[in-house]
């Protein structure tokens, strides 16, 4: 009878476990990271002797956590990729809204711009319309720099982003390496609750970066990035930091550190938020700062190209409406020598939208593509009288370097920030042709004279007056100045053969008669020419770039796209990675996941047994009572 | 399979928000009526909206550029018919002074008075402007009067220039013609060559026509009739060289050379020249007032009659010249005005087709949005029905 008492109270303490059990998995339903629990229950042991040998009850050996270590990394690298994705498509998004919307980007400014130019063409005197089509220049210009402002502030913005996962990351993988400890402190023995609190953590690591988990032997785990860089070794914990990119010191790189030694990692992270932050600046801020440059360039450079064509209203050659460019030379702050890089552009037409690497190898410097590496080829030797010659930039390298030393040249990257307008006085667009020919009315032939081709605005003599005037016979022409002096001649005369002088070039056709004349004068101030206005207001769509293959209307449709596909194939990458790791974590949950109809069902269950087990202590009682009574 | 409460509740929450997003979205793109609101849409849509909203916007540059080339052709058309007119009433004068009576000097007078009132009118028209303050005929010193009388001529301080209006990407419309072009540069006589009689002449013949029968064989310069007897002629060129010598038989014969006849009527004497030229540019208001001038020479014997007759030939010749090349300018305007009427026909064409193929990549179609948007809206209520339904159910209830 002891024995039924003693066995009945075994089960009895076991259904009060199981219920404990249950009610803690019936608590933490819904807390994230937990994984469901259940008693070990097994049968107590054998007792007596020979043939008879009773079962001495049951007995809890322990409390089992439900939990699947290859589910779980799987999760842990999906969270990886989903939080990756999750942050490029976010900011992806936001460079859209900058640069893929209409109205938004360059597009409103630029109509506005042409709209404009095209009103100073229609009625070149008007003062109104020269002086607005400035206003609109500086709109255009307040526009570029604005989205220039608008990249950098993404740049500082993933900087601090940086900074603060940094700090997280350095935290949870300190409590990481301290659970370690106490996992490892606590042998066997160690608590259900610390492996989850420590799973938690792993997974608010891989949602900042790339990790791969290794499962020692004592219970600890050691985290690495996919390149094998440890995080978490037992019980130490490296660290993440950031610091000043060597070119750059607006940008900050990412660093890891042991106690005695630190190094960049930028470039070997491949996953979590700071993978996704490190990639969007290194494949498409940086490619979108190039692309707006290049497009920048494209604007104001053939606007001024072909302002230089014409005359402006107080009768000058034209000037530049917008300031020049220069590229954007940054020295290594690693450098060991005294070497110093200057670069200017020697035909803006040629530049191409990428950063150049520059590295001094002990004996020679070599070009490369910085951020693909591809070398890339070079003419001069980097002296003053021949410097290097690559994409339309002349480099010139002075100074003594050391084998190693680096530079980084950026001829477009900082151009939308500093496009300007330098043209002060509308009356400074040049909207005429600089030259007017035409017949003196004294010709008695019938030969006409072409409107004048500029071909070099250089030429000293370029404005000054010129008569052509035919000899008798009327089969050869002098070249006079307005005194009659002749200049040049006499040339045989072809009805509308090229005549070229002072850097112009005309066309006479038709039969001229000795003694005709025809002038070349400089148009006049004030006049109402529009001919290079017409000129300037199809600069846009006119091929430039490229050996004149691409204009700068197609440069920022193309620009369009490529930010546009990027954030559309972003989303798409986010749907996916999140589409698996949402799969991936109902696959954990429905291992490691509480179900309270399940619990219902075990609270029903572990009452009965603790009911029966009460019972059989009240069975055990009568039967005893039974035996007094009967011996009573 | 297992299945957790709380992914239960996760996988709802999934479904939920799902299935509002796409809601919002087809809202946001009914809203706008934009199937491509932003470049991620459609990458290479948006870049093709980019290309053909530049290029509607291109058009309606085109379209104002041809309103203003239109405005500006059509106030020079109307100035240069009223230019027709001055001519037309001039030209009736002339033929009015040189009628078979000899006009009384007072008559004459009154011509010349209204011929010079014409010039001043022909002055005015040359100097017309645009309504925006800038004159039509000044070439490209638009903000220069181009013609100014000084002394009894009329000088012009315009230039050659003519400008263009873009009204197509590879076209543009001449919208101005110089003044140089439209008043000054008219061949006087009958556009090869114009006969003068000598001042010094003697004889009362004065030429009556003079046409060309032989465009090649005529070599242009200056040549010289003159009457080596009251019926022999030598025809020498600005050289000395003869070119040809005759014999005049009567009033009413001509003399040809070099592919030109001049008829001449009139008796010469020996000594009389006729001076024989290329046909020089000569501004309207010029041939205007040396008709005025010839109408108020004094007429009084056969040698001033002669000189008379030659002017008002000439002032005829000429006129009829300035006509001609005022006609032709006209012309070429009315031919520009329906250039650009064509042009404009194309580039509605051009730009309907943009506009529609711009709306086919854009905009939104919307019965399919629309009947999307309520197969979602069915979907999204079913699934928080039912999301409610579910949770309602527990074991827990029945315990």
């Amino acid at each position: 009878m002891p024995g039924i008492v003693q066995n009945a109270l075994t089960g009895l303490l076991a259904a009060q476990r199981a219920l404990q059990t249950t009610s803690n998995n019936i608590a933490n339903a819904s807390t994230e990271g937990y994984s469901r629990q259940r008693v070990v229950q097994v049968q107590g042991p054998v007792i007596g002797a020979g043939n008879l040998r009773f079962g001495s009850g049951t007995q809890i050996v322990g409390i089992e956590r439900f939990y699947d270590q290859l589910l779980t990394g799987q999760l842990t690298d999906a969270r990886t990729s989903a939080s990756k994705s999750q942050i490029v498509n976010q900011y992806a998004l936001r460079l859209e809204g900058y640069l893929g919307d209409p109205t938004t980007g360059i597009g409103n400014s630029l109509q506005a711009f042409y709209a404009q130019l095209n009103n100073v063409a229609g009625d070149p005197t008007s003062n109104v319309n020269r002086q607005q089509l400035l206003i609109e220049a500086e709109s255009l210009a307040q526009r570029f720099r604005q989205l220039g402002g608008q990249l950098d502030s993404l740049e500082n913005e993933i900087n601090s982003r940086l900074q603060s996962s940094v700090t997280t990351v350095n935290e949870d993988l300190r409590a990481i390496a301290d659970l370690n400890g106490s996992i490892v402190s606590a042998g066997s023995g160690a608590a259900n609750a610390l492996f989850d609190e420590r799973q938690l953590l792993i997974d608010r690591v891989a949602g900042q970066i790339d990790l791969q988990t290794t499962q020692q032997p004592d219970g600890s785990v050691s985290l690495m990035m996919n390149n094998g860089q440890p995080l978490v070794l037992g019980l130490n914990a490296f660290r993440l930091g950031v610091q000043q990119d060597e070119f750059n010191p607006q940008r900050l790189q990412l660093t890891l550190s042991s106690d005695t030694a630190s190094s960049v990692v930028s470039r070997q992270v491949s996953g979590g938020e700071i993978g996704g932050l490190l990639s969007f600046r290194e494949n498409m801020l940086d490619a979108s700062r190039r692309d707006l440059g290049q497009i920048a360039i494209g604007i104001t450079e053939t606007f001024n190209l072909q302002n230089r064509q014409g005359l402006d209203l107080d009768g000058n050659l034209g000037g530049d409406m917008f300031a020049g460019f220069t590229p954007d030379v940054l020295t290594s702050s690693q450098n060991a020598g005294t070497a110093s890089v200057a670069a200017t552009f020697s035909d803006l037409s040629e530049v191409e939208p990428r950063d150049y690497k520059l590295r001094y190898d002990g004996a020679v410097w070599n070009f490369s593509d910085a951020s693909g590496g591809a070398p890339i080829a070079v003419t001069g030797s980097g002296s003053v009288a021949d410097p290097f010659v690559v994409d339309g930039m002349e480099v010139v390298v002075s100074g003594a370097p050391a084998a190693g030393d680096e530079f980084r040249i950026r001829p477009v990257a900082t151009a939308a920030n500093s496009v300007t307008v330098t043209m002060l006085d509308g009356n400074a667009i040049a909207a005429a042709r600089p030259l007017t020919s035409g017949p003196l009315l004294a010709n008695i032939g019938d030969a006409t004279i072409s409107p004048v081709t500029v071909n070099d605005v250089s030429n000293p003599n370029f404005l000054d007056s010129i008569r052509i005037q035919f000899d008798d016979p009327a089969s050869s022409y002098q070249i006079l100045d307005p005194s009659d002096n002749p200049l040049a001649g006499p040339f045989a005369y072809t009805s509308g053969d090229d005549i070229s002088f002072n850097g112009w070039t005309v066309q006479i056709a038709g039969t001229p008669v000795a003694g005709d004349r025809f002038s070349i004068d400089a148009t006049s101030a004030g006049s109402g020419d529009n001919s290079n206005a017409n000129e300037l207001a199809r600069q846009f769509t006119q091929g430039y770039f490229n050996g004149g293959q691409f204009s700068v209307a197609e440069l920022s449709a193309q620009l369009t796209t490529s930010v546009g596909s990027y954030s559309a194939r972003s989303s798409a990458e986010f749907e996916v990675q999140t589409a698996i790791a949402n799969q991936l974590e109902l696959d954990v949950e429905s291992v490691s996941g509480v179900n309270l109809d399940e619990e219902a069902a075990n609270i029903l269950r572990y009452q009965e047994a603790y009911l029966a087990a009460s019972k059989m202590i009240s069975v055990s009682n009568d039967l005893f009572q039974s035996i007094i009574n009967a011996i009573r | 399979m297992r299945v957790s409460s709380r992914s239960i509740q996760m996988q709802w929450l999934r479904v939920l928000t799902q299935q509002q997003a796409d809601v919002a979205r087809l809202q946001q793109q009914l809203g706008s009526g934009k199937r491509v609101s932003r470049a991620s849409d459609d990458p290479v849509g948006a870049a093709q909206i980019t290309l053909f909203q530049q290029g509607i916007d291109r058009l309606e540059t085109y379209a104002a550029n041809a309103d203003t080339a239109e405005r500006r052709l059509r106030l020079s058309e109307s100035s240069l018919n009223e230019a027709t007119d001055v001519l037309t009433r001039a030209r009736e004068l002339a033929v009015q002074a040189g009628g078979a009576s000899a006009l009384a000097p007072e008559a004459r007078l009154a011509i010349a008075n209204e011929v010079r009132e014409l010039v001043a009118s022909m002055v005015d028209i040359a100097n017309a402007q645009d309504g925006e303050g800038r004159y039509l005929y000044a070439g490209n010193r638009v903000q220069t009067r181009p013609f100014e009388e000084t002394l009894g001529t009329v000088v012009y301080a315009g230039d050659q220039g003519i400008r263009s209006q873009r009204i197509s990407d590879d076209r543009l419309i001449q919208e101005n013609d110089s003044g140089a072009d439209v008043f000054n540069a008219i061949r006087n006589g009958n556009g090869v060559y114009r006969v003068r009689t000598n001042a010094a002449n003697t004889g009362a013949m004065n030429f009556t026509s003079a046409s060309v029968v032989d465009p090649t064989a005529w070599v242009p310069g200056d040549y010289t009739i003159t009457f080596t007897t009251d019926s022999t002629y030598d025809i020498v060129d600005s050289e000395g060289t003869a070119i040809n010598t005759g014999v005049f038989y009567s009033p009413g014969s001509v003399i040809a050379f070099n592919g030109a006849i001049i008829g001449f009527e009139g008796e010469p004497l020996a000594g009389d020249e006729f001076s024989v030229g290329s046909s020089r540019n000569q501004d309207v208001f010029t041939t205007l007032n040396n008709f005025a001038s010839t109408l108020e020479s004094t007429v009084n014997d056969g040698a001033s009659r002669a000189q008379y007759q030659t002017g008002l030939n000439n002032a005829l010749l000429d006129l009829e010249q300035s006509l001609n090349n005022i006609n032709n300018v006209r012309s070429d305007v009315g031919a520009r005005l329906n250039v650009i009427d064509d042009q404009r026909a194309v580039n509605e064409e051009v730009g309907f087709q943009l506009q529609s193929s711009l709306s086919k990549i854009q905009d939104l179609d919307y019965a399919s949005a629309i009947s999307e948007l309520q197969l979602r809206l069915v979907s999204l209520e079913a699934a928080q029905q039912s999301f409610a339904r579910t949770q309602q159910t527990s074991l827990f209830n029945f315990i």
